[in-house]
């Protein structure tokens, strides 16, 4: 069930509901604005800002 | 009382862990109840080829088999226990045309117009907001696009709508509110109902189609 290329290009990032961006390993939505890692578990992104991963 | 309430409110219908610790029972318990009725409207709408399709509150996904393989849907839910059980139906059939995301159904993370069609199925009744989540509703559907909601609604007839009032405290526990009335969660959203039935005269469901009456003006603005 790998993210499509249309469903990326419109979900938006749960906080500043700009632009995200996959990661290399296909295991998370970046926002670079936000620097917030969205993780993609079993397959399924996890578009909370609770569950985010702050990168420093 | 026969359960514990929350200090000085009523406990979040979708607190209730029917959504987290049964939701392997959920698809036992409900399935007989959601399934017919969700997939007969689904079909009845005869989404076309290519048409982009929200469905807020998948669950564990009872409605994922009446989307026609020929349209893309995206598909959210908060819970992932039910998000898990909807997943391996996916794996479990092969379908190619499904995405499922956990997200909140007050805020939908797309932008505005994204989906030809936005539905729900008995889920309005359990998030905290519902006038919030047809708001959001709205906004992620484009202009003209279809919304279609079944849920329970409270009934407007004098004598039984007070005793279902009576029974809420009982159905928040077990994950819904019963008091929820149709009016209310679409209040100030500008949708035109089209169609709002029940599929049998002693069914506890309302169906509702509507579609968004959201227009573009030549300054590009929705209103």
């Amino acid at each position: 069930m790998a993210l499509s290329k249309e469903l990326l290009e419109i979900l938006v990032c749960p906080q500043c509901k700009g632009e995200i961006e996959l990661t290399a390993t296909q295991d998370g939505l970046i926002c670079h604005a936000c620097k917030l890692l969205y993780p993609i578990k079993d397959d399924i992104p996890v578009m909370l800002i609770d569950e985010a991963i702050r990168l420093e | 009382m026969i359960f514990a309430q929350r200090e000085g409110s009523l406990r979040q219908p979708h607190e209730s862990k029917i959504y987290s610790e049964f939701s392997h029972l959920y698809d036992k318990i409900f399935s007989r109840f959601f399934c017919k009725r969700i997939a007969t409207v689904i079909r009845s709408l005869s989404i076309p080829p290519g048409a982009k399709v929200l469905e807020v509150g998948v669950g564990t996904g009872l409605s994922l088999s009446a989307y026609p393989p020929h349209c893309e849907v995206t598909a959210i839910d908060l819970a992932p226990e039910m998000l898990e059980q909807a997943r391996q139906k996916v794996i479990e059939h092969g379908w190619r045309h499904f995405r499922l995301l956990r997200m909140d159904a007050l805020n939908l993370e797309f932008p505005d117009n994204s989906f030809d069609y936005v539905t729900s199925f008995h889920v309005i009744s359990v998030v905290p907001d519902p006038v919030r989540m047809m708001r959001e509703i709205h906004r992620v559907c484009r202009p003209g696009g279809k919304i279609v909601i079944i849920n329970h609604f409270r009934t407007t007839k004098p004598v039984l709508g007070p005793l279902v009032d009576a029974l809420d405290p009982l159905t928040r526990h077990l994950g819904w509110s019963a008091s929820l009335r149709l009016s209310q969660a679409f209040a100030g959203v500008p949708l035109v109902i089209e169609k709002q039935f029940k599929t049998s005269p002693f069914s506890l469901f309302t169906v509702v189609l509507a579609h968004n009456r959201k227009e573009v003006t030549t300054d590009g603005v929705m209103h």
